[in-house]
């Protein structure tokens, strides 16, 4: 069975552009999370998000001039999540070091999870409406989930299996283990996979309704904690087949597996069952042992709900070890990035993977009894790890875990 | 080999499987002017005017539920109990899963949520709301309505989201991480969608869904919801359940083409029925259930695609979207409507209200006509704007 490799990785966060960037920081607790200048957040309780600043102008058409499709990227008719995801794309294509005008290309898939995507130029279009000001249309185009998926595919001009992962906080995570498999399945010989999000007012107005975002940075497994703070960015990974000849291999997808809690429509079930399950899915797929475990990327929100949940289902998977593995939430410093979060926090992964370096979790100044974990508290360590698990447990209970393994 | 065991409609043709199969052999389109939803945009709309969700699930449970997830839950009801199962006690609810395919999920839920912000602010903003704009809500509602705790997924590619779907949970029964799945395809009718399609000069003018034709100038809208309720057909024989139709392949495939656009040449629509016929081990089809939504552009790359593919073969074209209207995800309605046809043994031809407007040949054949074959196969299309292609083989399975 053909085994899938990350051979590229591109990122683009409110904390670094560019992989280096981002590893950088992480590795150093630096936050982004702060004040947003995208939209007026005056009336909310939690106004504090993690925001992409310093995104750099980018002529897109000029930059992927050496693939096929780039006539269709116009200026002025691309989003700002398929910006982040368009630039962590090319970093990724580049890093891989793989020829992409020589490849078969009905043998290169495209799987990418979506969230919110282009919802912030539906808002701007409706208030601009709202304002008595023209809006273009064309600012409706990037509605749907599959936008960015199709405009990446088009520039890269792969005619594959192309498809689009839509659940909500669990969207990329689910798109890498589905793009592993297609690897082992042979279906494809080259996978581009990951996610973009971008903040919008929607998104913001919405988990600020349910009382889920905290006034201050998000403080995951903390006692004290309130909720999220929002995030945006992109990842995306190139995967390819290890027998393929590769410049360079960062890990292996080892495995996913999914589960439902079927509980409610955005509460996780408290006892942490459900996710205990995709837990002993993803690790029974890499055909590991629950012990081979090194570090666990968890979901980890800051939510009070999510983490006690959470921490109830790393005791069910890992028993009396539960304490003992090193967690941490990435969240704490990208904040929660909706439809990008698992790719995010999957690249997280792969570098604690590759550079034997753990991130740690920020803003932790109270253990909870409930969650007696070691969270790796405001220092990253250094941890020479073969095995890694990633969490991401969505609103409505779609629960994915990822398994990842050193190359 | 993936049964299908249990079908679930709720459709512009009435809540049920029986009314879509009655409307067709009658030849009686659900196109008509708008009733529900208020609108001056277009003249007809293939809304779902009989679906009322008090007949499936109780009215409070309802009251909270945007109408993607009412349509979706209500044919996964109808479904469930046409299979015959029962999540708990038949499988454990680890054994069961739900994957869904829907492009623009509740677009109107999400659209009143914002105005509220817009007009309020803050503190006008509803937490009921919230939960039902996110694309996974209808497959969370599900998996809650019946405790279905296995994989779950949702995939929103456009016109081939609920093909998408179609093929992860067959793929989640050949591997054994399921034994049973609930496959839903919906879409929603709203007068914000609407306005969405009207800016974007999407929609007919004339007012009719006739495709292929040479009048075409646009779609008609529709909605609705299609379940099929997917187990091994070794595993569905053992416990005697009745198999309405056997899926034999479902391709995917891609090419580039232009936001909101078709692939012009229908190379890759072909290159995903050749692919499907390929994985059937069959040389040609006894019927096309077409993709064609009265669009210039979709209903030309595909008779370029079935030409090239069946050279001086003609194989009757079943073109549903001429009942229904159109939306992204009723990949799942075609297909659920495909096992109907062939379990049944009949084949609708154009509806009666159409006088012959250029009929595409493929398009001529009786009304109520029955398959030639003693086992058919019939191949379901779609073709995505954006670059997505999608056919799925479906057989009848045996008596």
């Amino acid at each position: 069975m053909r085994s899938p490799v990350i051979a590229g990785i591109g990122v683009v966060s409110s904390i670094g552009i560019g992989l280096n960037a981002y590893w950088d920081s992480l590795q150093r607790g630096v936050s982004g999370i702060g004040n947003i200048s995208l939209f007026d957040t005056s009336g909310f309780a939690g106004r504090l998000g993690a925001e992409v600043r310093d995104f750099p102008e980018t002529d897109f058409k000029s930059l992927f001039s050496f693939l096929p499709g780039a006539h269709d990227l116009r200026p002025g008719r691309i989003s700002r999540c398929e910006s982040f995801g368009l630039l962590a794309a090319f970093e990724a294509i580049r890093d891989s070091g793989l020829d992409f005008s020589s490849i078969d290309h009905e043998r290169v898939a495209v799987v990418l999870g979506g969230g919110a995507g282009g919802l912030f130029s539906v808002e701007r279009f409706k208030r601009s409406i709202r304002e008595g000001r023209k809006a273009r249309p064309s600012l409706l185009m990037p509605f749907c989930a599959s936008a960015l998926t199709d405009l990446l595919a088009s520039v890269i001009g792969s005619r594959g299996y192309r498809t689009t992962i839509s659940t909500a906080c669990s969207s990329s995570n689910t798109a890498v283990g589905m793009a592993g498999e297609l690897i082992e399945d042979g279906i494809a010989d080259i996978v581009i996979t990951g996610g973009a999000e971008s903040l919008s007012e929607t998104t913001f107005a919405g988990f600020n309704c349910l009382r889920a975002v905290d006034d201050v940075p998000c403080r995951p497994f903390d006692l004290e904690r309130k909720g999220i703070s929002l995030g945006e960015g992109a990842a995306i990974f190139v995967i390819a087949a290890d027998s393929a000849s590769l410049p360079k291999r960062y890990a292996r997808i080892g495995g996913y597996g999914l589960s439902a809690d079927a509980h409610h429509v955005t509460a996780p079930a408290p006892d942490g069952q459900c996710i205990a399950m995709a837990i002993m899915n993803a690790i029974n797929y890499a055909s590991v042992s629950i012990d081979d475990i090194g570090y666990i990327n968890a979901h980890g929100t800051a939510t009070k709900a999510n983490d006690s949940a959470e921490a109830n289902a790393l005791k069910r998977a890992f028993g009396k070890r539960a304490g003992a593995i090193p967690v941490s939430s990435t969240k704490s410093m990208i904040g929660h990035c909706l439809g990008a979060a698992g790719a995010m926090e999957a690249a997280a992964s792969v570098m604690a993977l590759y550079r034997g370096i753990l991130p740690p979790t920020m803003n932790y100044a109270t253990p909870d009894p409930e969650c007696d974990l070691d969270v790796i508290p405001d220092k990253s360590r250094k941890a020479d790890v073969g095995a890694v698990l990633s969490n991401s447990l969505a609103f409505g209970g779609n629960n994915t875990a990822l398994v990842l393994l050193k190359a | 080999m993936i049964a299908i065991t249990g079908i679930g409609i709720m459709s512009s043709l009435g809540m049920g499987k029986d009314k879509l199969v009655q409307a067709l052999r009658e030849g009686r389109s659900g196109i008509a002017s708008p009733s529900r939803v208020k609108t001056d945009k277009i003249k007809n709309l293939g809304e779902a005017r009989d679906f009322d969700p008090k007949k499936y699930i109780p009215p409070l449970k309802a009251r909270k539920m945007s109408r993607f997830s009412l349509l979706s839950l209500c044919s996964a009801v109808e479904a469930m109990d046409d299979a015959g199962l029962n999540a708990g006690k038949d499988l454990g609810p680890f054994e069961c899963a739900v994957i869904v395919g829907t492009s623009l999920a509740s677009a109107e839920t999400t659209d009143t949520f914002f105005n509220g912000l817009m007009e309020g602010g803050a503190l006008n903003t509803n937490p009921i709301l919230f939960p039902e704009t996110v694309q996974n809500v209808a497959a969370s509602q599900i998996a809650i309505h019946f405790g279905i705790k296995g994989p779950s997924a949702t995939f929103s590619q456009g016109e081939t989201s609920a093909e998408a779907a179609i093929k992860y949970a067959s793929a989640l029964i050949n591997k054994g991480r399921a034994k049973a799945v609930l496959v839903t395809g919906a879409e929603e009718l709203s007068a914000p969608l609407l306005n969405g399609y009207y800016a974007l000069g999407l929609l007919s003018k004339k007012g009719f869904s006739y495709p292929y034709s040479n009048e075409r100038d646009g779609f008609i809208p529709g909605e609705g919801a299609a379940t099929l309720v997917l187990e091994d057909l070794d595993s569905a024989r053992k416990r005697g359940a009745k198999v309405h139709a056997v899926i034999n392949a479902v391709s995917l495939v891609s090419s580039a083409a232009g936001r909101l656009s078709y692939e012009t040449s229908g190379d890759c629509l072909e290159r995903a029925m050749r692919s499907a016929m390929r994985a059937s081990g069959i040389e040609s089809p006894d019927a096309i259930f077409g993709a064609g939504n009265s669009t210039v552009g979709l209903d030309a790359a595909e008779a370029m695609a079935i030409g090239r593919t069946f050279q001086g073969r003609m194989i009757p074209v079943a073109a549903l979207r001429a009942y229904t209207g159109y939306f992204p995800a009723d990949g799942a309605l075609r297909v659920a409507t495909a096992a109907l046809c062939v379990s049944e043994d009949f084949l609708p031809a154009m509806p009666g209200c159409f006088k012959a407007l250029g009929c595409a040949e493929f398009l001529d054949f009786a009304p109520d006509a029955a398959f030639d074959s003693d086992n058919p196969t019939v191949l379901v299309n779609s073709l995505s704007n954006g670059g997505s292609a999608a056919c799925a083989a479906v057989q009848r399975g045996e008596r």
